[in-house]
């Protein structure tokens, strides 16, 4: 869930008329549970309840598309928490959704055990590919990461392809439906699954944001050095933060192929990695809501999609290529307008509503600079302004930087006689 | 023997490849430090725009020439209208926008071409010469390859050393700051860095269609065998360039012929992750110096 | 120390502390035990000890053998001019940059071999230069993390966000916000820092070195940016932590370091030059020398540059034009032992080509001519309405301590740093506004901080860089030659690369590479940073005879002040942003506010 500021109490700043305020000011009272367990609950349950209401409610088809939308939010959640909230930027979640799908479809072809099982399993699996990528990744600068991450999204399907005999080769392997229980229909019954997994994880991640985890991971993507002064060991934060974001799209992996019944190389290419990167970006990096957003287009665009190029009448291939290209474009306009996809966009318009109505604008101007969470949200000052002293040259373009900032920075260190 | 001097011959021709890709890696990133992952793509790109003009009947080599200029027009394009905005702001922001520029030109080509794959024409034989007895893997299309990139190569760094417009380059490359202090004007040779590595890349993008299955997917293997090589080469130098391909496209062609060829993208992971591993900042880069 | 583990544990959380002690922990229980012990063994030193230190890089000595000792609750300052070495000292201490030689011990305990994230848990806690705030967090968050040393739930429980995990954080942010309302700025707890006043945020990153409960407090210029109010409430502030750890602070105030710290150590060059009580300190003639400078010609503490060698100066008021240069002679006071021949200085001399026609204007209008110029970086203003001019022909200077202000202006004028209000004009041509590659073009050549040396150029390329912006292409080798002339040094090593030179070469390289592109004025940053007196001399003549053989003006930024101050015509100095000084050198260099300026007595 997102991580809410409550704003102080209000000062002595312009006045909104009476009731509004009074309004407001019980609305403030009235605060959730402080536990952020409970708090969390609350939504589980409200999720899941809102969940159920609609996949009893809409056809078959349309609770295996909630189903997908429910599984994507899984890989997008890791992959936000990643990105958003550590600041490590992964093209490679495709790959690790491969090795989780090419376990669980394994385990059921080889080793088959109640399904719940070889779901920890194959999460548990790509959770350690994780690590094993982010104990060197957790060393590279992001141009790095993400070349290393690309050519992983590239080279690792294609290890399924070498070793053919194990993994099916170019047809690969087939997984079961789950059988379901009673008169509930096959699709509704996965759908739930697919459903409760992402609950799940999010509840579990909601949580863990609120912890010192969570703010250890924001404080290596603001600043390592400040991080490791106060004791944050940083390489061990970004390697933890690559195994779950790993571990999560493992589990998504598995889940889409209970979905398609099938997993091959061809159910990953790379432009699933970057698509996942514009739903992510899309919905707003490093928040728990958002990844909805994103994962709705996910499912959605290429359908869209397929409609608008009969619309047109391109080939029958060019749907593809315009789901392609549309997350593509999205990814360039999100960086270059808003960087803070929705949810930003929303948190920005809500607090600049609750500003207006308790009067108190230093508030939202305060909140927002800097935004909290994403790889570019602007900021009004160049971040932390330590920041380009401690690398090297490139960064010295900004203006904004205190010179007291290169003093004994070892920037001129080389220079001394 | 044959084979061994088969393997070694065909990574060489790979490696000048990739040092092609490299070189055009390395302008931008020492010049902005902006890593290009759109490079392939918009070589790509050009090189369909050179073959439907083939196709309509125009030489080879105009069709080169254009589309080695049409490289470099689109490379002071995208920098001046997409990287500029987001200079000075964090580091991340403009290799996002090179990815989706990556998708996109894909999924614009795909709709353009569609997606069979196709023969891009060769300006040379592709048959192996015959020494002796034997016919070794090195055809005069290759030749052309490897005259092709160290002709590059040289033009660059000739560029570099002894013209003034190369020293305001790696000036406003190497201390933007202090360039402009000097009078530099740091933004227009930005944009220039950008269209010299994307004529790069187009040439590359032409030298690569002969030697595989012409889709708009051809250049996203050869892209990242450029930048395992650029990495390798530190990122710093046209000449780091050189090495760093020929290195990776000794080490894949190996791991190809001897393990298999599907394996070779993760043979050059696996190099990527020893080298960065070993030396954060590549084989030739500078001393990683850690400040505080 | 007092431990009590069984408060951790039975709900005993949310326990405020009692605003002037942080000395009872409440989070936090296994690591206690031998933080609270003091000493490990029957003869440990309970404190921090640097044993010669030295720290080289490449052929840089930047730390020469540094001893000191910070005993348990004991305030000790770290002083030096810019570029001694005091944030180096910090690093190695760190662990962020590891010695070449020496040894630094806490508790009997050495700790060279730590790296910088395991000082939390040995009770060492330190603060950056600058603010260095997580901008994605709020202020609580900030101060919440900063007692990760503390903290030790495990990742299960966060997952699952059960009662290990949100107890302990529940404490800490009470804690957090306990220490907040102890510095006062509970009030912005909720807010992001990057808005708030710089006071506030310095304030905030002290708390989050403080929850910690470290034993040694390292704090790396705690007042830079602050108001002489907020600087008076830090002192208040560092000399009620004693009571509970020691502190080794790096400050360039000088009132706050001698009015805060019991015992001063000075670094120069990155050797101990004096250490001692305040008192002694400021009796130390080698701390005036050491920030304000040696006097060109070596005569004694008073004596006028200028008087042993050239003409005598007029003592009237306004910009002068055209000085004698002083040239550096053997000392001719007893004291320092005779130095080997300098190399080869630039002498005046009527055999030099004329300058254009465009440099000699021989008017009285003052070339240069700022009014009203301020400038803000975020939250902290740089400089505020400040006013001077500055003649052709001359030598204007900049004085100041570090921080005052002078790179910040410098940086205005030469257009990388935007200013918020004031105009600065150029022989009547505005400057704001402009950006830095037509303020070049215009014949405004800057100098850098940190010379600016493009290290992977040759001298011929960075001497050839400058001629590209002024000069058209036939007289650009002959400009080039005519800089070796001036410079043999540089001729002798065309085409060697920059990065091979000492710092008094670069400087020169610089200089030489400024002069070549024709300027019209010229801004020089601390020429003199890190050289020895004698390539500060010959620097500082090069620089007089340049102005006055030329007729182009220049404004020199120096923290050297006696060596700029015989050397110019007319003297500024700035102090927290605001011109606080300006007159004739002479009279400046006589007046004892100066040194009150620079030094706080």
């Amino acid at each position: 869930m997102t991580t809410r500021v409550t704003p102080p109490p209000v000062g002595n700043l312009a006045p909104a008329p009476s009731a509004v305020r009074r309004l407001a000011r019980s609305a403030e009272r009235v605060r959730l549970p402080r536990q952020p367990l409970v708090r969390n609950l609350i939504f589980f349950v409200l999720g899941g309840a809102f969940f159920y209401v609609i996949t009893v409610s809409v056809s078959a088809y349309n609770d295996f598309q909630i189903g997908e939308i429910a599984l994507y939010a899984v890989v997008l959640a890791g992959l936000s928490l990643l990105t958003g909230l550590n600041g490590q930027f992964s093209l490679g979640q495709g790959a690790f959704m491969i090795v989780g799908a090419y376990t669980l479809a394994l385990l059921q072809l080889h080793a088959p055990m109640n399904l719940a099982l070889e779901l920890v399993i194959a999460t548990v699996v790509a959770a350690a590919a994780g690590v094993v990528v982010g104990v060197p990744a957790a060393r590279l600068s992001p141009p790095y990461l993400a070349g290393v991450t690309l050519l992983l999204a590239l080279g690792l399907p294609q290890l399924a392809d070498q070793y053919g005999s194990v993994f099916g080769g170019e047809q690969g392997l087939t997984t079961t439906m789950p059988v379901a229980p009673g008169s509930i229909s096959s699709e509704q019954w996965l759908a739930w699954i697919q459903i409760f997994c992402a609950m799940v994880v999010i509840l579990l991640l909601a949580n863990l944001v609120r912890s010192r985890f969570g703010r250890n991971f924001r404080a290596v993507r603001d600043d390592a050095v400040a991080a490791s002064i106060s004791g944050i060991h940083v390489a061990r934060t970004k390697v933890l933060a690559f195994a779950i974001s790993a571990g999560c799209a493992g589990l998504g992996g598995a889940l889409l192929a209970l979905s398609t019944g099938v997993v091959n190389v061809g159910e990953f290419p790379l432009s699933l990695s970057i698509a996942l990167l514009a739903a992510m970006v899309l919905g707003g990096a490093g928040s728990l809501i958002g990844i909805w957003w994103g994962a709705v287009a996910l499912v959605y665009v290429p359908t869209w999609s397929t409609s608008l190029s009969k619309h047109l009448s391109l080939g029958t291939s060019a749907a593809a290529y315009l789901s392609d290209a549309i997350f593509g474009a999205v990814l360039i306009v999100a960086m270059l307008v808003a960087p803070t996809g929705i949810q930003g966009g929303i948190r920005w318009v809500l607090r600049h509503l609750w500003a207006a109505v308790t009067g108190a604008p230093d508030v939202a101007a305060a909140a927002a600079a800097g935004g909290g969470a994403t790889p570019g949200a602007p900021a009004e000052i160049a971040p932390v302004a330590i920041a380009p002293a401690r690398q090297k040259g490139r960064r010295a373009r900004a203006p904004a930087v205190h010179p007291h900032i290169w003093h004994n920075a070892g920037q001129k260190g080389e220079e001394r006689t | 023997m044959g084979f061994f001097v088969d393997v070694l011959l065909s990574g060489v021709t790979n490696g000048m490849v990739f040092a092609a890709i490299a070189l055009s890696l390395v302008l931008i990133s020492r010049a902005t430090g902006v890593v290009n992952f759109a490079q392939g793509a918009m070589a790509m790109f050009t090189t369909f725009v050179a073959y439907s003009l083939l196709v309509q009947g125009i030489g080879y080599w105009p069709a080169f020439v254009v589309a080695v200029a049409i490289g470099f027009v689109f490379g002071g394009v995208v920098e001046r209208t997409l990287m500029r905005p987001l200079h000075g702001r964090s580091p991340l922001n403009p290799v996002i926008v090179t990815i989706g520029l990556l998708v996109v030109l894909e999924g614009v080509a795909g709709s353009i071409w569609g997606n069979t794959s196709r023969k891009f024409p060769a300006a040379f034989s592709q048959n192996g010469l015959v020494i002796g007895t034997t016919r070794v893997a090195f055809s005069p299309f290759d030749f052309f390859i490897v005259g092709a990139v160290v002709a590059l190569v040289a033009a660059i760094v000739a560029l570099f050393r002894w013209t003034d417009l190369g020293l305001r380059m790696r000036a406003a490359a190497f201390s933007p700051e202090v360039a402009r202090l000097l009078g530099v004007r740091v933004g227009r040779l930005y944009t220039l860095g950008w269209a010299l590595a994307c004529a790069a890349g187009s040439l590359a993008g032409l030298l690569i269609a002969p030697l595989t299955s012409f889709s708009p997917y051809y250049m996203d293997l050869y892209l990242i065998y450029g930048f395992v090589a650029a990495v390798l080469g530190g990122l710093v130098s046209p000449v780091g360039a050189l090495l760093g391909g020929l290195t990776t496209g000794l080490a894949i062609s190996f791991a190809g012929g001897y393990i298999g060829s599907d394996v070779e993208p993760v043979a050059a992971l696996a190099l990527l992750l020893i080298v960065l591993m070993a030396r954060p900042q590549g084989l030739l880069g500078g001393s990683a110096a850690r400040r505080v | 120390m007092p431990v009590e583990p069984d408060r951790l544990r039975s709900g005993g959380g949310g326990e405020s502390l009692a605003p002037d002690s942080l000395s009872k922990p409440t989070i936090g229980t296994r690591r206690l035990s031998h933080r609270g012990a003091v000493a490990a063994g029957p003869d440990t030193e309970a404190g921090l000890r640097v044993v010669e230190l030295t720290v080289r890089f490449g052929g840089l000595l930047a730390l020469d053998q540094v001893s000191l000792e910070v005993a348990p609750q004991e305030v000790v300052g770290l002083i030096g001019p810019n570029g001694a070495g005091k944030t180096t000292l910090f690093n190695a201490i760190t662990g962020f940059v590891r010695p070449t030689h020496g040894a630094v011990t806490w508790q009997g305990r050495p700790l060279l071999r730590h790296r910088a994230h395991h000082l939390g848990r040995l009770g060492i806690a330190r603060t950056l230069q600058g603010v260095g705030l997580w901008p994605g967090l709020t202020v609580l968050e900030n101060v919440a993390c900063g007692a990760q040393p503390l903290l030790h739930a495990d990742l299960a429980s966060a997952l699952t966000g059960t009662w290990r995990s949100s107890r302990e954080e529940g404490r800490v942010n009470d804690e957090a916000a306990a220490l907040l309302a102890d510095l006062g700025v509970a009030r912005w707890a909720n807010q992001l820092p990057a808005a708030l006043p710089y006071g506030v945020q310095k304030r905030v990153a002290l708390a989050r070195a403080l929850i910690s409960r470290p034993r040694l407090l390292l704090l790396d210029e705690p007042a830079s940016g602050l108001s002489m109010a907020d600087m008076d409430e830090l002192s208040v502030r560092i000399r009620r932590l004693r009571a509970d750890m020691s502190v080794l602070l790096v400050e360039h105030h000088m009132d706050l370091v001698m009015g805060t710290c019991d015992r001063i150590v000075v670094l120069n060059f990155g050797e101990v030059v004096a250490a001692g009580t305040p008192a002694e300190v400021q009796a130390s003639p080698q701390v005036t020398a050491a920030y304000l400078g040696e006097p060109v010609t070596g005569t004694v503490d008073g004596h006028r540059p200028g008087t042993a060698d050239g003409p005598r100066q007029d003592t009237t008021d306004g910009p002068r034009q055209g000085r004698a240069p002083a040239a550096p002679t053997a000392p001719t006071a007893p004291g320092p032992p005779a130095v080997p021949a300098p190399p080869v200085v630039p002498v005046a001399s009527a055999a030099r080509p004329a300058a254009p026609a465009d440099q000699r204007r021989g008017r009285d209008r003052p070339m240069l001519r700022v009014d009203g110029l301020s400038v803000r970086y975020g939250a902290v203003q740089a400089l505020q309405d400040v006013s001077f001019e500055a003649a052709d022909g001359a030598v204007t200077t900049v004085l100041g301590a570090n921080g005052a202000g002078k790179t910040t202006l410098v940086r205005t004028l030469s257009g990388l740093v935007r200013a918020r209000d004031g105009t600065a004009t150029f022989d009547g041509e505005p400057l704001i506004g402009k950006d830095a590659e037509t303020i070049a073009r215009m014949g405004v050549a800057h100098v850098p901080e940190g010379r600016g040396v493009i290290v992977e150029l040759t001298v011929e390329e960075n001497l050839r860089l400058g001629t590209l912006n002024r000069l058209r292409r036939p007289e650009r080798r002959a400009a080039i030659d005519e800089m070796y002339d001036l410079f043999p040094l540089l001729g002798a090593r065309r085409h060697q690369l920059a990065a091979t030179l000492s710092g008094g070469e670069r400087q020169m390289l610089v200089i030489g590479r400024a002069i070549v592109s024709r300027p019209r004025l010229l801004l020089l940053d601390e020429p003199s940073l890190g050289l020895a007196p004698i390539a500060t001399a010959q620097i500082m003549a090069a620089i007089s005879e340049l102005t006055s053989r030329t007729g182009i003006g220049a404004v020199l930024v120096e923290q050297n002040a006696r060596s700029a101050l015989s050397v110019a015509a007319w003297a500024v100095v700035l102090n927290l942003g605001k011109v606080v000084l300006a007159d004739n050198p002479e009279r400046l260099a006589a007046d004892p506010n100066l040194r009150h300026h620079y030094l706080g007595f």
